[in-house]
């Protein structure tokens, strides 16, 4: 199944159908291509994954959103994150008593606070927002040739 | 003749000709909505047709006492939906007390109520006030309860959905921003519930889809309003609004200039015109077909971004912070990814839509006892959570529409001695964003 607004149908005589992707070498090409960018991008962040599909779904922006869906559904994704996030922004909050106002004062603070905690400053940026969901890590991906997936998409558009 | 209760409607028993009422071949009846219930009695009284009337089977309720003063508008407010047979709405602004005026009718009227609200945030509220002040159990129908008493606080959902069952358990029904109700499911709470007194609140009567008429069949037309202007000083803390425009950086503003026009030659070229949102909305639509259509929205999105993100903004609002740094700051603005950018930059405690409960909680708490001096947020809070006092108020964006402005500038008013508030409105130069600040102020007037 797929989001209702990624389902691409067309109505004749008052019957709304489905249009199939067909399996040509075209949409082979672009489903082989999505399947590459899973793959090189395990380890990576769900944010820069997208940001790359963004980039190419002007080709066909329903059937390459309809694929990713699925595609997502491969992956396991998770956090990574020395510090639990809302430790991380809580103890970060209440040294700077809720805002800093230059760039000098902002590095104090994230530095006073990775000392607290005992973590790097970098560890500690990292850790403020590790559960927004661009940050989470593409930590598995499960293969599929570009033929069953868009076999699977034409399933899922039924 | 003799009135009774079914399933939503007032089934007849009698052979008169009723208003409102049609015959229903199934149960070889009259029946009418709940909702004439008040009329049709009057009718027979006024008719002096003797009756039995089954209609309510009013919830048993303690006695019911409180001991708030109203202020003066309050009072008048109060009046005025009495002298109209205890229905209508009153409009005020956010902050000035609504909540005390519905406690107060309860208590005058002394019959079971239920009270009906859009957001659990707004559920609970309404039930500690409830619980405080006319210190009774208080039930609750909605977020997975269902506990009824004799004085209950429901969500608009659940309301709906149980209306057919409750409909003649409540004297008194009061609908807390009301401006939700003329919604195509909702107002069926109204038709299908027969107490025959009905209150509305809100801080905006008037819906961009004119709708709010509506409101005059399901709850009695508007009988009392006071906007900001007529309460500031007086009530609400007196405030400054400063609209600072900032330029675009050269770079910005070609970029920016590149993207509406694609936008804008799209128009033309399709002969449309943007005059509401839903002429936005048919765009919307039909990129979804045209791939022009697409390219254009892209466009115009990129653009409001350059223009929403403008590096020059964040400056000014640097300078604010600056400027204010003991003061206790809100920052609105409606993009979640603005409000990412300032919370990362500026280290102020952000609320979103994805932000959890437990952590919203905590930052307003927080932000109400002083631990944090600021807060930046997004659409969340525009409706019934109790936000904390701020005396300085920033406006980083927002689509233009009058209430969500009206209720966002509310919370900034709260009352505290020999302080004026200031709401500074950020806006970027020769966008189309100030025609987005021109139409928000209109709703102000």
């Amino acid at each position: 199944m797929l989001t209702s607004d990624l389902l691409v149908t067309k109505s004749s005589k008052g019957k709304i159908e489905p249009v199939y992707a067909k399996l040509d070498q075209e949409n082979l090409e672009i489903s082989g291509s999505l399947i590459d960018l899973f793959h090189e991008h395990i380890g990576k962040t769900y944010g820069e994954l997208i940001e790359e599909i963004e980039g190419i779904e002007e080709m066909d922006y329903r059937l390459i959103r309809g694929l990713t869906q699925l595609l997502e559904r491969k992956c396991v994704i998770e956090m990574n994150s020395v510090l639990e996030p809302a430790t991380a922004r809580r103890s970060v909050f209440e040294d700077c008593k809720g805002a800093v106002s230059d760039a000098k004062e902002r590095k104090e603070v994230i530095d006073r606070v990775a000392r607290k905690l005992s973590v790097e400053p970098d560890a500690m940026e990292k850790a403020l927002w590790a559960d927004m969901e661009e940050n989470l890590i593409i930590k598995e991906f499960q293969t599929i040739t570009p033929e069953a997936l868009l076999r699977q998409y034409n399933l899922s558009l039924t | 003749m003799e009135l009774s209760y079914n399933r939503g409607t007032i089934l007849i028993r009698g052979d008169v000709r009723i208003p409102n009422s049609t015959w229903d071949e199934r149960s070889k009846r009259l029946r009418a909505m709940a909702l004439h219930y008040n009329d049709i009695v009057d009718y027979l009284k006024n008719s002096k047709v003797v009756f039995t009337d089954n209609v309510l089977d009013l919830i048993p309720c303690p006695e019911l006492h409180s001991n708030i003063i109203l202020r003066d508008y309050q009072k008048q407010a109060l009046d005025a939906w009495i002298l109209n047979s205890k229905r209508g709405v009153i409009v005020l602004p956010t902050g000035s007390g609504k909540t005390v005026i519905g406690i107060n009718a309860i208590s005058l009227l002394n019959t079971p109520t239920i009270v009906v609200v859009p957001t659990l945030d707004l559920l609970d509220q309404w039930r500690s006030k409830l619980k405080e002040e006319l210190k009774v159990d208080v039930g609750k129908l909605g977020g997975g309860e269902q506990e009824i008493k004799a004085i209950t606080v429901s969500t608009y959902d659940s309301a709906y959905i149980h209306a057919a069952r409750l409909g003649n358990k409540f004297g008194l029904i009061i609908f807390d921003e009301v401006h939700h109700l003329p919604a195509e499911s909702f107002k069926q709470i109204a038709e299908i519930f027969a107490a025959p007194f009905r209150m509305g609140l809100t801080a905006t009567y008037e819906r961009d889809d004119g709708l709010h008429s509506e409101l005059n069949r399901l709850i009695g037309g508007k009988v009392f309003e006071k906007k900001v202007k007529d309460l500031s000083g007086e009530h609400l803390s007196p405030f400054r609004l400063q609209k600072i425009a900032v330029e675009l950086t050269a770079e910005e503003q070609n970029e920016y200039e590149h993207n509406q026009g694609i936008f804008t030659d799209y128009l033309r070229r399709c002969n449309i015109t943007i005059r509401t949102p839903l002429d936005f909305q048919k765009i919307v639509i039909r990129s979804g077909r045209d791939p022009n259509a697409r390219k254009a929205l892209l466009a115009r999105n990129k653009a409001r971004d350059i223009a929403l993100n403008s590096v020059s903004k964040l400056e000014k609002f640097r300078e604010i912070l600056k400027k204010h740094a003991d003061s206790r700051l809100f920052i609105f603005t409606e993009h979640n990814k603005l409000v990412h950018i300032i919370s990362k930059e500026f280290l102020i405690p952000a609320i979103t839509y994805r932000t959890v409960t437990k952590e919203r909680g905590e930052i307003l708490d927080r932000f109400r006892s002083g631990v944090y001096r600021a807060v930046v947020t997004s659409k969340v809070l525009d409706e019934g959570i109790d936000v904390p006092e701020a005396d300085v108020g920033v406006i980083l964006s927002g689509t233009g529409s009058g209430r969500a402005f009206i209720q966002r500038l509310g919370r900034i008013l709260r009352k505290k001695e020999g302080k004026e508030a200031v709401l500074y409105e950020i806006v970027s130069a020769d966008t189309s964003e100030i025609n987005t600040a021109k139409r928000r102020n209109k709703a102000l007037r």
